[in-house]
């Protein structure tokens, strides 16, 4: 279905000498709620290298879209980065004012939004939404805006841009709402662009095509991509790696082609047997027991704790770390052995 | 253990209506003011009922007219030598009534007419949404004013016949959130069993948008009582700056309200303390509305004002947005 | 847009043209409550210059009201002229939408800042402020206002009646201190609610500052919320307007048609006729306030049907 993808990646886990674009470290992030302290982020790792493609996946409610807003100062009301740092282009995104981060956002880092039917907003037209970019950053002048913008409506598929400039967002379809959102985000040539599932509100033929756009347009400019999603199909045919989270915290993180053929963690796994495997389609599917936790208190043992079935005393009690397992390839689990460890976890 | 207790607290907060409800009284103190109002508003409903029974009729002194406040009299003493306090008390009950009475016969009316043209729907939805649009055209007080005048003037009279003309605000929102509800598939699954149009009506959608308009009461009485105030101002008694007269025998706020405004010029007590009772009422209605209504979207976060009392977070990063 | 054009004149002209119906239905109101009236028949009238009604078919007492109405001659007697009537009606458009700009100039700002600025204790003050300011009786606001600026600090001479410029001041001061409490108030809730919206956080990833956001997207969503508000409480604008007369002593509409009630037992409109006329004025006054509020509701919302 989508060869266009495969021949398009690139390999980059040998290319380690490049510099990553965007490094967070240490992330975590809270929201101050009427009912308690939501702990929504609690400490994430990764790094995105210019050009690649980096897959976040998980479950719902494990902080993907927070971790993403909060590097670009977006949360809303209510809403911390209590510790971490996001360095990009050799600063701290994260000790910005808000003032300073104005000039990354859009300019440098573009975000294509999860909401399709609240991402743009209602009262104005689409082209003057998307040309806003170009005027907020002083790139070009309004007029060379209005005219760049139907220029670039054109190169992504979106008929008769001209008249659809001038159209408000419900006067639209999904498919163009989300042509036009991907617009607004790649118009500037950013560095990097966040991609908050960008295909999940749309059905699987315009899934595909609007995935095939996005990834032409960003490998023809070398853009990196932080794609959040639900889809493992989705991940493994545009994603150059694949970050796993759960509870606010990184699971697992590999290159695509380890990750599908050495998949560790517990977690994982039970995505992955949760999951239609094309390869055995007689394979019951297993869902994942429980649900995943709204997290009112800080995590003091492994988040998934309550729900994996090979958890014991230590995981109760203490966070796991990301511990490298074998090359480029990262787990955080207690019952996974290391890449120099060759005992299990010493358990106290 | 710290993550089954989490697990255990999702289990208790989808399940426990108990706990559901400590959590909404606590969203709800958490603002502050919202508590302070309710206990304000229960404080004047208490002396309002208790006061008629420890005072007495305050008694005409023409030598003890216009004296400035003092231990005797608190609030000093109007135009005849009455007792300020007194007869603010003894008003309370009156002023309340007015209010709770018109906004109860609006809410009454507006629910009415909004469920049925919800619930309804096709032609005699039609039909009485043009009858509020109508009545939203109307001029609501001069019709108030005439019911009270062929009435007769009367607490009772002053909230019944501004409760008969301000129901169009009710109704139009009870139309609203009962359409919501309709549109919902729970309401389909009802049909579907064969439910009459009044179980679905009073099963279904009435408790689903009580919450709503238990909010839309409470802003509801502050609105009568000052269409009310408006209302008794239009009475002919009252001259400005010249002093106005209370009429014998009406003994509500409101009309101390009124009366002392022509006092402003020597006797200050005399109108401030009336309108200084009147406003906090109001303005403590407000607050409770304002407090319920972020109950009822709790996800949202609440308006978080200079005075409330947060806990605040050391960060990194000041809030932003 | 053409279309939107094309939608917006459609939607007005039928409204426009729902006027004049529902007017007929406020007279005949007017009329038939007339007959409940127990004053009706008794010889005094409320305006002065009108005689009361004797009683006469009912058909024919609307007639009479249709009649006074169309003529904008109200009364047998030399009082009340065509003149006098306009001129009355002048002066209460002037204090009635005067006061709506002016709250809309001070209370929109206020009712934005203190939505943007929830921990600034200043712009809260500002906002619980302007929210009391709408909550005290519009008599006792002319009171206040009068001893606070002409009395006590000499701004402005305190005078009686119409003429002068200075005379407009405190009567549209005080019907703009009711409009400034509820526009204040729906403002800043609709400021509040359109900024949590998630497209708002798409415009700020475009690099839009706050200023922008708040005046190319967040301004147009938060008015239209506020223009639904506004609706409902047009009738109360008017009945300020009327007390604001009273307190001013000014020939407006208010007092010419001589609105009150009485305690005593006295009566207040003294036939169904007056009644009619009052209503009609009153209804004229709302409608075209709301038609305006319509208006403004179409031009800002794309959506709107
Ligand atoms: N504005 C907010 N206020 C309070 N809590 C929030 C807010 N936004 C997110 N959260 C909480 O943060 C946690 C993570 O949310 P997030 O939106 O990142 O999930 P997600 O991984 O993106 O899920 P999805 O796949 O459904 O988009 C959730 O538990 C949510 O309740
Ligand atoms: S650390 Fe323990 S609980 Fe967490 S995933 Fe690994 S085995 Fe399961
Ligand atoms: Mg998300």
């Amino acid at each position: 279905m989508a060869d266009f993808v495969v021949e398009a990646r690139t390999d980059f886990s040998n290319d380690v000498s490049k510099q990553p674009v965007l490094e967070v470290r240490d992330l975590v992030v809270q929201f101050e709620r009427a009912d308690g302290v939501v702990h929504a982020v609690n400490g994430v790792d990764f790094a995105v290298r210019p050009g690649e493609w980096l897959g976040i996946i998980g479950e719902s409610g494990s902080g993907k879209s927070v971790t993403l807003m909060s590097i670009l100062g977006l949360l809303g009301e209510g809403g911390r980065v209590i510790r971490g740092n996001a360095w990009f282009n050799g600063v701290d995104l994260v000790q910005l004012s808000d003032r300073q981060l104005r000039t990354v956002r859009g300019k440098d880092i573009g975000v294509v939004f999860q909401n399709l039917a609240e991402g743009f907003n209602p009262y104005l037209p689409i082209g003057t939404q998307i040309a806003e970019v170009l005027v907020n950053h002083r790139l070009c002048t309004r007029r060379t805006a209005h005219r760049r913008v139907i220029e670039f409506m054109h190169e992504l598929g979106i008929a008769d841009a001209k008249a659809r400039f001038h159209q408000y967002p419900h006067e639209l379809s999904g498919g163009m709402r989300q042509r036009a959102m991907i617009a607004s985000a790649i118009v500037s040539e950013p560095k990097v662009i966040f991609a908050d599932e960008p295909t999940t509100a749309l059905d699987s033929t315009v899934q595909m095509q609007v995935l095939a756009l996005l990834t032409d347009i960003c490998r023809k400019r070398g853009t990196a991509v932080v794609m959040v999603t639900h889809d493992l199909g989705v991940a493994a045919h545009t994603c150059d790696r694949i970050v796993v989270m759960y509870g606010g915290i990184v699971m697992e993180e590999a290159p695509i082609d380890e990750f599908l053929q050495f998949p560790t963690h517990p977690y994982t796994l039970g995505l992955r047997d949760a999951s239609f495997d094309p390869e055995q389609p007689d394979r019951p599917l297993r869902p994942i027991p429980g649900v995943a936790p709204v997290l009112l208190e800080a995590p003091r043992g492994c988040p998934f704790a309550p729900r994996c079935h090979m958890a014991t005393t230590v995981c109760r009690e203490r966070l796991p770390a990301l511990r490298q397992t074998r090359p480029d390839h990262r787990v955080a689990c207690h019952h996974v052995q290391g890449e120099n460890e060759h005992e299990p976890y010493p358990i106290p | 253990m710290s993550f089954a207790a989490i697990s255990d607290w999702h289990q208790r907060a989808s399940h426990g209506r108990k706990r559901r409800r400590r959590l909404a009284w606590r969203r709800f103190c958490r603002n502050g003011l919202p508590v302070i109002g309710l206990a304000y508003i229960a404080l004047l409903f208490i002396v309002a009922i208790v006061g008629p029974f420890v005072t007495r009729q305050p008694t005409v002194n023409i030598f003890q007219a216009n004296l400035s406040p003092s231990w005797a009299h608190p609030f000093g003493t109007g135009q005849y030598g009455q007792d300020l306090l007194t007869q603010i008390v003894r008003g309370l009950g009156g002023t309340l009534l007015i209010g709770v009475t018109g906004a109860a016969i609006s809410v009454a009316i507006g629910l009415i007419v909004g469920i049925a043209a919800g619930v309804f729907g096709g032609i005699i939805d039609a039909v009485l949404m043009r009858f509020t649009d109508f009545a939203f055209s109307i001029p609501t007080l001069i019709i108030a004013l005439f019911i009270v005048v062929v009435t007769g003037f009367s607490a009772w009279n002053v909230g019944l016949s501004i409760g008969l003309v301000t129901w169009a605000g009710c109704a139009r929102m009870a139309r609203g959130l009962a359409l919501s509800v309709r549109n919902g598939t729970l309401m389909d699954s009802a049909i579907l069993a064969g439910g009459s149009r009044w179980y679905i009506a009073t099963r279904y959608v009435l408790p689903q948008i009580a919450s709503n308009m238990i909010v839309f009461f409470v802003f509801q009485v502050a609105s009568v009582l000052f269409q009310s105030t408006t209302l008794i101002a239009l009475d002919p008694q009252y001259v400005p700056l010249t002093g106005g007269q209370l009429p014998p025998g009406s003994n509500l706020l409101l009309n101390l309200l009124n009366g002392g405004g022509g006092s402003y010029i020597g006797y200050r007590w005399l109108f401030w303390f009336p309108l200084g009772v009147y406003c906090s009422m109001v303005i403590a209605l407000l607050w409770i509305g304002d407090g319920l209504q972020a109950l009822l979207n709790p996800q949202q976060p609440l308006p978080r004002r200079w005075f409330a009392t947060w806990p605040r977070l050391r960060t990194a990063r000041g809030a932003r947005g | 847009m053409p279309g939107k054009r094309y939608r917006i004149i459609r939607v007005i002209g039928l409204r426009i043209a729902v006027i004049p119906m529902l007017l007929c239905i406020l007279i005949i109101l007017g009329n038939a409550l007339g007959y409940l009236n127990p004053a009706a028949t008794s010889q005094s009238s409320a305006i002065p210059g009108l005689s009361a009604a004797k009683p006469a078919p009912f058909w024919h007492s609307v007639y009479t009201s249709l009649v006074a109405i169309g003529t904008l001659h109200w009364g047998t007697g030399p009082q009340i002229t065509r003149e006098l009537v306009l001129r009355s009606l002048e002066i209460s458009s002037i204090l009635t939408f005067g006061s709506l700009f002016v709250s809309a100039v001070v209370g929109i700002p206020c009712g934005i800042f203190a939505a943007l600025k929830p921990r600034n204790p200043l712009w809260q003050a500002v906002s619980a402020f302007c929210v009391l300011l709408g909550q005290v009786p519009p008599a006792d606001m002319a009171v206040i206002l009068i001893f606070t600026f002409s009395l006590g600090w000499h701004l402005i001479p305190l005078s009686y009646g119409w003429g002068s410029v200075a005379d407009a001041i405190l009567p549209i001061m005080t019907v703009a201190c009711f409009n400034i409490g509820y526009m204040v108030k729906y403002t800043e809730s609709g400021m509040r609610e359109v900024m949590q919206r998630s497209f708002i956080a798409a415009a700020r990833a475009r690099g839009a500052g706050t200023a922008s956001v708040v005046a190319h997207h967040a301004l147009r969503p938060a008015l239209t919320g506020l223009l639904t508000f506004l609706g409902p409480q047009t009738p109360m604008t008017l009945f300020c307007t009327v007390i604001a007369e009273q307190a001013f002593a000014i020939p407006g509409i208010g007092t010419m048609l001589g609105i009150k009630v009485t305690t005593y037992g006295a009566p207040a409109f003294g036939s169904g006729t007056t009644l009619s006329i009052t209503l009609f004025i009153f209804g004229l006054f709302i409608m075209v306030l709301n038609l305006l509020i319509d208006i403004a509701y179409l031009w800002l919302n794309p959506l709107a049907d």
